[in-house]
């Protein structure tokens, strides 16, 4: 049976969707322009696929794509050129291979260790986790929210963060 | 009583983005865990998928792309599932033949609209009449009186003709920089974001409302389209002092979502030979938090100007002072 390279292409998105949004979300903090950053690189992603070298994951080479699409936004507001850009690309790339190297199926799955993490949080960390990015509210609506200060709110999103990354961790050995 | 210390350095949460990648990776799993939603994330999908159907790239095919994905293909039980929700989707979509004829005028009006906004991005530069009413305002404010160059996806000039001349307004954008020239007072200029406001108070829009990529881009990825029968229009020919006219393609585009402050409805008709907008006109709905009602682009020309025509440098005086708000 012979697919088109279209065919080929639809499939290994809809493989790649949600690692891929995930990817982007490490970037973009409003949901709209996750939407834009996805589709853009979606379509980048087709006109170069020519460009692709077939005999390397296809994951990676997305990333570098939505990492160019994100950047390029991102430096229509801003001048200066950050030095860390790439680094932190390298380093966030390199924790979505180690995620990728699971042998169960889809990203929903392979993430299902940060559930059970979020499960374990004490209530004092987890509300303001769910209030900051579930229902995208800043630091001062939280603060007005809970009836707490700003500083609190502030420091217990940090350390709620410690602890999932500590639990992720272990969670998933791959990641150390 | 709280018996949380308050020792660990000064967190920003206002920050750009955290400095560690690893907060970046968390933060990204956890929007990811609480905003994804599969419906949203499929229907993205089909619209690329949609927009690639109808680009003229759709029949290249990359070969060696096509044997090696084969093979990878086989071993993939998920893949197998997509393969099957496509094979499905294709007997259901044979089925339904009635779908066909709106299909077809859906595909075209897509492959219309990625023609215009490749001749939209093109460094020319073409002249239009800009006309807007905001929802709370009764009178349109009368045609001709603003005149919008766009030379590409990053340049625009609008420039607001006036009587008198203290109600001339001059504003534009290039690669580098976005710049305001009111009829008095300083220069203002800045990067995009800082000149938002600035363009926002001044003219009351932002440039995203009537710079044409943006908009086609828009259209592709947020709108339902479909192909109208075509429309002819007047074409002016002074050497002749006759007039011919122009068979425009008309294309019709509904918003699939209230999430975005974009118009419910674009009405747009291209240039059948290069793809160039003649007449965009965008409406928004009542109900909407847009304070703009109606907008409308009608071409004029495709003019010869200057090579520094989309600096501010060209519009005012060289003793006028300039204000630069990063400064």
């Amino acid at each position: 049976m012979e697919i088109s390279s279209k065919d080929v292409f639809k499939i290994l998105i809809k493989e790649n969707a949600d690692m891929l949004l995930a990817f982007i979300r490490c970037y973009e903090r409003n949901s709209a322009a996750v939407d834009d950053a996805f589709q853009e690189t979606l379509l980048i992603a087709w006109q170069k696929l020519a460009e692709y070298d077939n005999e390397k994951p296809f994951a990676p080479w997305l990333r570098g794509i939505a990492f160019n699409v994100v950047r390029s936004e991102k430096r229509k507001y801003r001048k200066e050129k950050t030095t860390s850009e790439e680094a932190i690309f390298t380093n966030l790339d390199i924790r979505f291979r180690q995620l990728q190297v699971r042998s169960v199926d889809t990203f929903e799955e392979k993430v299902h260790a940060l559930r059970e993490c979020l499960a374990r949080l004490p209530a004092d960390f987890h509300r303001p986790i769910e209030l900051h990015y579930q229902q995208e509210l800043g630091v001062k609506l939280i603060a007005q929210k809970l009836g707490i200060s700003l500083e609190l709110v502030k420091k217990r999103l940090q350390r709620a963060r410690k602890q999932l990354l500590n639990c992720l961790l272990g969670k998933l050995p791959e990641l150390s | 009583m709280n018996t949380e210390s308050v020792t660990e350095p000064p967190f920003d949460e206002d920050r750009e983005t955290p400095l560690a990648p690893d907060d970046l990776f968390l933060e990204g799993l956890l929007r990811h865990h609480f905003q994804n939603s599969a419906a949203s994330r499929d229907q993205m999908i089909d619209t690329v998928l949609n927009s690639i159907e109808c680009s003229k790239q759709t029949t290249s095919t990359v070969p060696s792309l096509q044997v090696s994905m084969e093979k990878r293909i086989v071993n993939r039980r998920k893949i197998f599932q997509w393969v099957s929700v496509v094979a499905v989707a294709g007997v259901v979509l044979g089925a339904l033949n009635l779908f066909e004829t709106d299909n077809r005028s859906s595909q075209s009006a897509y492959a219309a609209v990625q023609k215009s906004l490749e001749t939209a991005k093109e460094l020319v530069i073409r002249e239009y009449d800009l006309a807007f009413t905001f929802s709370q305002q009764k009178q349109k404010i009368p045609f001709r009186s603003w005149r919008l160059y766009l030379g590409g996806e990053d340049r625009f000039v609008l420039h607001r003709q006036a009587f008198l001349p203290r109600f001339e307004l001059w504003c534009g954008s290039n690669e580098k920089e976005s710049w305001v020239i009111p009829a008095r007072g300083p220069v203002l200029v800045g990067n995009r974001k800082r000149m938002k406001k600035a363009l926002q108070e001044h003219i009351g829009l932002e440039a995203d409302d009537f710079c044409t990529t943006t908009i086609l881009q828009n259209m592709l990825l947020r709108y339902e389209l479909s192909e109208q029968p075509r429309q002819e229009f007047p074409l002016e020919d002074e050497t002749e002092n006759s007039e011919t006219k122009l068979n425009c393609r008309y294309i019709l585009a509904t918003k699939k979502t209230d999430q975005d402050r974009g118009a419910e409805r674009i009405e747009l008709w291209i240039s059948p030979e290069d793809g160039t907008i003649r007449r965009l006109e965008m409406e928004w709905g009542t109900s909407q938090p847009s304070a703009l009602k109606q907008l409308t682009l009608s071409y004029r020309d495709t003019p010869e100007k200057p090579k520094n025509f989309f600096e501010h440098a060209a519009h005012h005086e060289t003793s006028r002072t300039v204000l630069t708000p990063e400064m």
